[in-house]
Parts: structure tokens; C-alpha cells; sequence
């Protein structure tokens, strides 16, 4: 079969996709139950948002933590910014990733 | 009507999210085998899919893009999640296991589809989307770029790069 341009090959890719899509079998049990597929996602949700509350628990003591170390031994002059950046930065972080993976569908 | 479904699956009315979902079942796994060339690998990225816009639907905007193609974004995003962490795995179906439809055909008709669709199956999976995309969903540049999340112009040169590929993988049959 001889391939002339551009145009022929994009027709061909159409064609060849428009049978697959057209005869591909689609198994009808799938289409059963969306009510309990619901109730699945509605607790694995759950499930991460105690996960990721943990997460974000755990970052923020570490953080604190080192600032308290930092504190008591040797930078007190810095101590307010690196508060103010030991906070800000796993909140924010937390918020973008959040906001960026909604928007993009990943989580 | 639709917008209405819509709106009320948004704001978390169960029934009108699984009258969507099940109207869009079938469109995201047939996205998702023109992508895997597996009938089993797609059933499970299409569960996943529909797991996360149940997660997500709170997200969706109608007034930002349709509802087919906010899945396509979420099933795409999840098949190239796939591909990553099993980096060297193939396992793509013989296409008449695929398409048992493609036994009932015969002659030049056959060996065109069969061709292309093998051609398609063995160019990188980060080339197949923008050209299933583009050439067969018909989506612009500037469309699949935000499925993708990649610049318009890398779009372009992966489907031109793609387009090249799939003529050399055809070049054979020229002969």
C-alpha cells in the first residue's frame, strides 16, 4: 500500500482508530454498578485525607522541632525567619500540591 | 438538561454523578485501550479513572472544558502514571484478540487496519496520545497541550515525530 503525504497517513490513522473504537467490545458488567464504584471513592478519600493530615502532622513537628533545636543552641537572630519559613513552607507546599493535583486529576 | 446533571453531580447528588459516569464509560475505555492495547489493563486504568473524577468531581467546571474531556485529562494522566512505574513491561494484546472483529474483514481492507493499528502500537506511548488525540478525537494543539500538560509546541513535534515513526514502521507495505 503505497503512503503518498501527510494526509493519507492522518486518514488512515482515522480510519484504523474509527473501526478499533467502533468494535472494540465493551463487557456490560462494568456498566453496573457506579452506586457502589461511588462508595469506594468516597472512602478512599477518607482514607487519604487521614493519611495526608497525618503526613502534614508529622512534617510540621519535625519542623518545629529543628526550630526549637536551632533555637536554644545556636542562631537566635534567624530564628524569627526560619519560623515564619519552617511554617509557611509545608502549608504551602501542601496547598500547591493540593491545588496543582486537583486541577490535573492526579492526586 | 445536561448542564443540570451536571451541576447536581457537582454538588454531590449520587445519582446524577453515576447517570454521568455511566454514560462516559465506555467513551474513557475506549480511550484508554487505544492507548494500552490491553482489554484487561484498560478496565483497571478505567476503574481508576472513574474513582478519581468521583474523588474530584467537585473540581470540574462545565464552563472550562467538557465532561469527555475532563476524563480524557484524568485517564491520560493515570496511563502515563502506568507507564512510568512499569517502564519495562509491554504487554499489549494481539490486535485480533483486541478487536476479535478484525477476523470477520479480509483482504486489502484487513491488512490496512491491521498495519496501521500495529504501526500505532509500536510508537512510544507518549507519542500515541497526541496522535489518537489529534487525529482521532480531533482536538487542536493548544487542546491536547492542556490534556497533556506539555507546551503547543512539543504537541507539534511529537506528533510530527510520531507521523514519521508510523511511516517508517509502514514503509514495508509500500514496497
Amino acid at each position: 500500500m503505497k503512503i503518498d503525504n501527510n494526509e493519507s497517513i492522518e486518514n488512515r490513522i482515522k480510519d484504523s482508530l474509527e473501526f478499533m473504537n467502533r468494535e472494540i467490545p465493551v463487557k456490560q458488567q462494568y456498566l453496573a454498578n457506579f452506586k457502589a464504584m461511588i462508595d469506594t471513592a468516597e472512602k478512599r478519600k477518607k482514607e487519604k485525607l487521614i493519611k495526608d493530615t497525618f503526613f502534614f502532622c508529622i512534617a510540621c513537628l519535625t519542623v518545629l522541632s529543628i526550630e526549637a533545636y536551632t533555637f536554644m543552641r545556636l542562631f537566635p537572630v534567624f530564628i524569627g525567619i526560619q519560623l515564619l519559613g519552617g511554617l509557611l513552607l509545608p502549608v504551602g507546599s501542601l496547598i500547591y500540591r493540593r491545588v496543582k493535583a486537583g486541577k490535573a486529576g492526579i492526586s | 438538561m445536561e448542564n443540570l446533571t451536571f451541576e447536581k453531580a457537582v454538588l454531590g447528588d449520587r445519582n446524577a454523578l453515576a447517570e454521568i459516569l455511566y454514560d462516559n464509560y465506555s467513551f474513557t475505555y475506549k480511550f484508554l485501550v487505544k492507548l494500552t492495547y490491553n482489554s484487561t489493563l484498560a478496565e483497571d486504568l478505567t476503574q481508576e479513572t472513574m474513582l478519581r473524577a468521583i474523588e474530584k468531581i467537585h473540581l470540574y467546571s462545565p464552563e472550562k472544558s467538557k465532561f469527555s474531556t475532563w476524563l480524557l485529562t484524568i485517564a491520560q494522566n493515570i496511563y502515563v502514571d502506568y507507564t512510568r512505574k512499569h517502564k519495562y513491561e509491554q504487554n499489549y494484546e494481539n490486535i485480533e484478540d483486541l478487536i476479535p472483529a478484525l477476523y470477520s474483514i479480509k483482504g486489502e481492507q484487513n491488512d490496512s487496519i491491521r498495519s496501521m493499528l500495529e504501526a500505532l502500537k509500536n510508537i512510544p506511548g507518549d507519542t500515541r496520545i497526541p496522535i489518537v488525540l489529534k487525529h482521532y478525537y480531533g482536538y487542536s494543539y493548544e487542546e491536547i497541550a492542556s490534556i497533556m500538560s506539555i507546551p503547543p509546541g512539543t504537541v507539534k513535534s511529537r506528533i510530527h515525530n510520531g507521523i514519521s515513526l508510523l511511516r517508517k514502521e509502514l514503509e514495508p507495505d509500500e514496497n
